[in-house]
């Protein structure tokens, strides 16, 4: 994150991690804890900085501390879900997603339009046939768009903050053309020097389950 | 086009939209809306014959919360219908509603859309809508950069940034003469420069300003044949004509290609069939559904059908304020507010509002004949509304338009 000096004439400025500010906004991380444990430097009025806890009420647990105007008790009932989930593949995305074992990428080929899909569908929806080919592809590829994200999403498999920034970005990988890109991540680490065209090439786990995982990222050739 | 009926809407409710309604549960922040909007027709519950609910249940993860909500609805002993189409659910409601009334199989219809973003989580909810296979664990919630980097591409980082922060601002400042609206932050376009460095980046050039609120609200409308509309309502805001528009693919569609063609389609469509040649000049307001004032921009230019940098001019030259040649969000529209499953239907309503003359501190100055709404969902799909002040179609006794 970008921060400049000078704008402004602050009363208090904090300094944390981006993953412990995310934490401390989404209520993950309680702020006290936070500058207690030297995660949140403080300079300037620490008073001040206590009430700016009330941005995050939202996410702070409701009994206990919060003021309520007096004769009027609003309870607010707290709950967490986990729902453990198992999702079917289907036999196109399977192979698909097997192949990531082999270090391969496949897509599949409509028979009318040529196009191809990645991840590949049943069917081409464009001409309304069964897309029955498949094409290895990549894979090395080019860049296409990159979002570099800087405000995290909860990982939906943990639940957590991931770590900031990170890129989503898309891929025409050899063998594709036009529009025919693949969503995945780029590394981190080539947030800087990454841009539009540069050529990639996916770094695989070593631990390969015929997932969207199995890839680490894309990351760029040097 | 053939309609067995015409359709008029002759009721408005709007709960406050805030980030915190937790001054009342689910059903009373509902029924806020709808005695407002039964009020507004000058009506009570037994008037109305059905009602049409909707949100999106994986934010709030209550299902079925048409039955919990049934005091606040009213919709005890009545016909009832529940619909969810992710963001478009409230314009899909205005849908529903309009069918059943211009089917004859219903006289007068309450349609309910709601939300109560801060008892759930957003951009959780939004995450798991993505496909599990591959999307889901890719996705950056409602958050995406690719639009700004793609403007910024096409007409320089400038004159990007400059157009998409007067938009922002131009917002804030109509939101500023709505009461209902959940952020009026007071911002004045001298202070877009600093903004455009200061706010803190989400996604790439798309900024915490940039981006839409999370907002707890409701919103009420009243659907009526032509015969009791005309009874209840001096000046009914009219259903011309709606189209809803998905794209066959999702995956490709956040790909290297524009992000969002359906809008252009369903504009083309919707003109096309009203007759509509020149949609800058004929329609007279627009209500867009507008996440970011980086797609707020955007998509100016795919709704009327643009092809250079006339939606940018359009900004630049103030014709988008409420005093403008073209007004559009009065309301301060979505970066203002968001109850998300009922955030497109606050844009129908709004059109609606201004139609029949009714928007108050934010009514625009012109006479609004006819009054563009669209919806907008994360599974890229449009709903486009096309309002007019005039009774749309001579019908004959059998239905057929004379």
């Amino acid at each position: 994150m970008k921060v400049k000096e000078g704008i402004h004439d602050p009363n208090v400025t904090t300094t944390c991690s981006a993953k412990d500010w995310i934490a401390i906004t989404l209520g993950k991380l309680d702020g006290m804890t936070a500058f207690t444990a030297g995660k949140l430097k403080v300079e300037g009025d620490l008073g001040l900085l206590t009430k700016a806890t009330q941005f995050f009420k939202k996410y702070t647990p409701p009994a206990g501390d919060d003021q309520v105007e007096e004769g009027e008790e609003l309870i607010v009932k707290k709950q967490i879900l986990s729902i453990p989930q198992r999702f079917a593949t289907g036999p196109v995305m399977g192979k698909f997603l097997n192949s990531f074992k082999e270090k391969k990428i496949m897509a599949n080929k409509c028979p009318e339009c040529g196009r191809l899909q990645l991840p590949p569908r049943e069917i081409c929806a464009e001409c309304v046939v069964r897309a029955t080919d498949w094409v290895e592809v990549g894979p090395e590829g080019v860049i296409t768009i990159m979002d570099v994200t800087y405000y995290a999403s909860p990982d939906p498999l943990t639940g957590e903050s991931r770590e900031t920034p990170y890129i989503s970005a898309h891929f025409l990988l050899d063998g594709c053309k036009g529009h025919e890109t693949l969503w995945h991540e780029l590394n981190p680490e080539d947030r800087d020097r990454a841009k539009k065209g540069d050529r990639v090439k996916p770094v695989w786990n070593e631990n390969r389950i015929g997932a969207v995982t199995d890839i680490k990222y894309f990351e760029l050739i040097d | 086009m053939k309609k067995n009926r015409n359709v008029g809407i002759i009721g408005v409710g709007q709960s406050v939209y805030s980030s915190h309604r937790e001054d009342v549960n689910q059903p009373e922040m509902i029924h806020e809306a709808v005695v407002e909007a039964l009020n507004h027709a000058g009506m009570t519950i037994d008037d109305i014959d059905c009602i049409v609910h909707g949100n999106m249940e994986l934010f709030e993860m209550v299902h079925q919360p048409d039955l919990w909500h049934t005091l606040g609805s009213g919709a005890f002993g009545k016909e009832t219908m529940r619909v969810t189409t992710g963001g478009t659910t409230g314009t899909t409601l205005c849908c529903t509603a309009d069918y059943l009334v211009a089917s004859g199989l219903h006289d007068v219809v309450i349609a309910i859309g709601f939300e109560k973003l801060q008892e759930g989580h957003t951009t959780g909810g939004i995450t798991n809508m993505a496909d599990p296979l591959w999307a889901r664990q890719l996705q950056t919630g409602a958050l995406t950069g690719m639009t700004a980097e793609q403007v910024i591409s096409e007409f320089g980082e400038e004159r990007a940034k400059k157009a998409s922060m007067k938009y922002r601002i131009q917002m804030d400042k109509h939101a500023m003469k709505n009461k209902k609206a959940h952020r009026r932050l007071g911002l004045e376009f001298d202070q877009g420069d600093d903004l455009m460095e200061s706010s803190p980046a989400l996604v790439g050039e798309l900024r915490m300003i940039h981006m839409c609120s999370q907002s707890d609200g409701a919103c009420a409308m009243i659907f009526a044949s032509e015969e009791k509309a005309k009874q209840y309502c001096k000046q009914p805001a009219w259903i011309k004509d709606h189209i809803t528009v998905h794209r066959e693919e999702c995956f490709c569609a956040f790909g290297d290609a524009p992000v969002v063609l359906s809008h252009r389609y369903a504009a083309e469509k919707l003109f096309e069939r009203n007759g509509i040649k020149n949609p800058r000049k004929e329609i007279d307001m627009f209500e867009m559904y507008d996440p970011s004032s980086w797609w707020g921009l955007d998509w100016l230019r795919e709704f009327l059908l643009f092809e250079g940098d006339e939606h940018l001019k359009m900004i630049e030259n103030d014709e988008i304020t409420i005093d403008g040649d073209f007004p559009i969000n009065p309301s301060g529209g979505v970066t203002a507010s968001n109850p998300i499953g009922a955030t497109a239907m606050v844009r129908v309503a709004e059109a609606a509002l201004q139609i029949m003359g009714e928007a108050g501190d934010h009514q625009v100055k012109k006479k609004v004949n006819q009054a563009l709404a669209s919806g907008f969902g994360g599974t890229l799909w449009t709903v486009l509304f096309l309002l007019t002040r005039e009774v749309p179609y001579a019908l004959n006794k059998s239905g057929q338009t004379m």
